[in-house]
């Protein structure tokens, strides 16, 4: 693992599946199971994850020296929750527009364990440049996880795909897939086969 | 106890910094917010009545030059409806010539959950313009469905009261977004508390 350090490409690679943050670390199931009812939001919402986890990954990293271990958590706390009240006072000031499209999620981010555990588990003890990279990650994992969880819902609860329909008229959509069960249904099949895929994968090395 | 000090003074100079960064971006934002906000209120009256040249402010207390009329004052009425209580603002629908066209008035309701901002336009002849959700925290895919013209769009040229129905609607009647009754209902109530508000409105004026 301390091999990570040094090569960049892994670093990123890692939170895309070995360590993807939602169907691996289990994180961030609640906004993952409140906001994949369409496609459309887990690109809303993952990028705008992305965007606080690339920044507060590199307050962490730069402060990791002066914070001390004991008050570390309040240290983050403190740190993630004004970085994301600058972001979203800045977007409603100056862009409206990705303010009306991602401002829905930002709130929820401050609530979001990836962010915490992600300075806990890697800002806190990598360079900046890792840290930085490790955010982008975990971030892009964490988009790819919503939109593969949301799309699977808005398909067969809804007949659509990214708001464009799919079947015509006479598709009877599977209303329960975008209501709170269709979402533990989905990311519960889904965390069983990646589980299963990564298993595969990690045999496979062992073998060679 | 020395460890424990300077522990607690560097958690302390962290919580400072953040706070005065806080402070300053709320400052140099503010001003900016308020712009934006006002902008898409004014792009929501705009669409909740389209046919209007202008608005001019009757009922908004965050308007200064209308900043003592109160609802009450408008109806010259001391007992308000209780369903008066979602109206925000009022603004009248003026044509070219400042001829009074309607009323837009922005409300904020309950719907699946609370803070359900809606804009909605009445003609002077009681038929609704339009009706814009704004911002809300409906359920996402299910109530968040409100604010797509597809379902705005449905109010157009109809007129209160309105019903909600789960299928076939009739004249007077809204099709229910499908797993969303409680939202479509609650901009609907809204619509026909709007519509009434107007006419008591107007009725008074007589």
């Amino acid at each position: 693992m301390n091999k990570k350090k040094t090569r960049p490409l892994a670093i990123l690679k890692n939170g895309l599946l070995d360590e993807n943050p939602t169907f691996r670390l289990l994180l961030g199931m609640c906004p993952t199971l409140a906001i994949t009812t369409a496609a459309i939001n887990g690109i809303g919402m993952g990028l705008a994850a992305t965007f606080v986890l690339v920044g507060s990954n590199v307050f962490v990293s730069l402060l990791r020296n002066f914070i001390p271990p004991k008050v570390r958590i309040p240290a983050f706390v403190v740190i993630i929750a004004a970085f994301v009240t600058i972001v979203q006072l800045v977007l409603k000031a100056y862009v409206p527009a990705l303010d009306k499209a991602l401002g829905l999620f930002i709130p929820l981010i401050v609530v979001n364990c990836i962010i915490i555990a992600r300075s806990e588990a890697f800002a806190y003890k990598n360079s900046v440049g890792a840290s930085f990279l490790d955010g982008i990650g975990i971030g892009i994992g964490f988009t790819i996880a919503l939109v593969l969880v949301a799309s699977i819902r808005e398909i067969l609860g809804n007949g659509t795909i990214f708001g464009a329909s799919l079947f015509g008229e006479n598709f009877a959509p599977a209303l329960g897939m975008v209501m709170p069960a269709g979402g533990f249904i989905t990311l519960g099949l889904l965390i069983g086969l990646i589980n299963k895929v990564v298993s595969v994968r990690q045999k496979k090395k062992g073998a060679h | 106890m020395k460890n424990i000090i300077s522990m607690a003074l560097k958690l302390f100079v962290i919580v400072v910094v953040a706070a005065i960064a806080l402070g300053a971006v709320n400052y140099v934002t503010e001003g900016p917010i308020a712009e934006q906000r006002e902008a898409a209120a004014t792009e929501a009256r705009l669409t909740a009545f389209p046919e209007a040249a202008s608005f001019e402010a009757v009922y908004d207390p965050g308007n200064d030059a209308v900043k003592d009329v109160t609802l009450e004052s408008l109806l010259g009425t001391d007992e308000l409806l209780k369903d008066y209580a979602i109206i925000k603002t009022v603004y009248k629908a003026l044509d070219e010539s400042g001829n009074e066209l309607g009323i837009t008035a922005g409300v904020v309701t309950k719907g699946f959950n609370s803070g359900l901002n809606i804009t909605i336009g009445v003609g002077i002849d009681g038929a609704i313009h339009g009706v814009v959700v704004g911002d809300h925290s409906e359920t996402a895919g299910l109530g968040a469905k409100a604010a797509e013209p597809e379902y705005e769009g449905q109010y157009v040229g109809k007129k209160s009261p309105l019903d909600v129905v789960k299928s076939s609607p009739g004249d007077s009647d809204i099709q229910a977004i499908a797993g969303a009754t409680i939202t479509s209902r609650a901009v609907t109530n809204a619509v026909n508390t709007v519509s009434e508000f107007y006419a008591a409105l107007t009725g008074g004026a007589k």
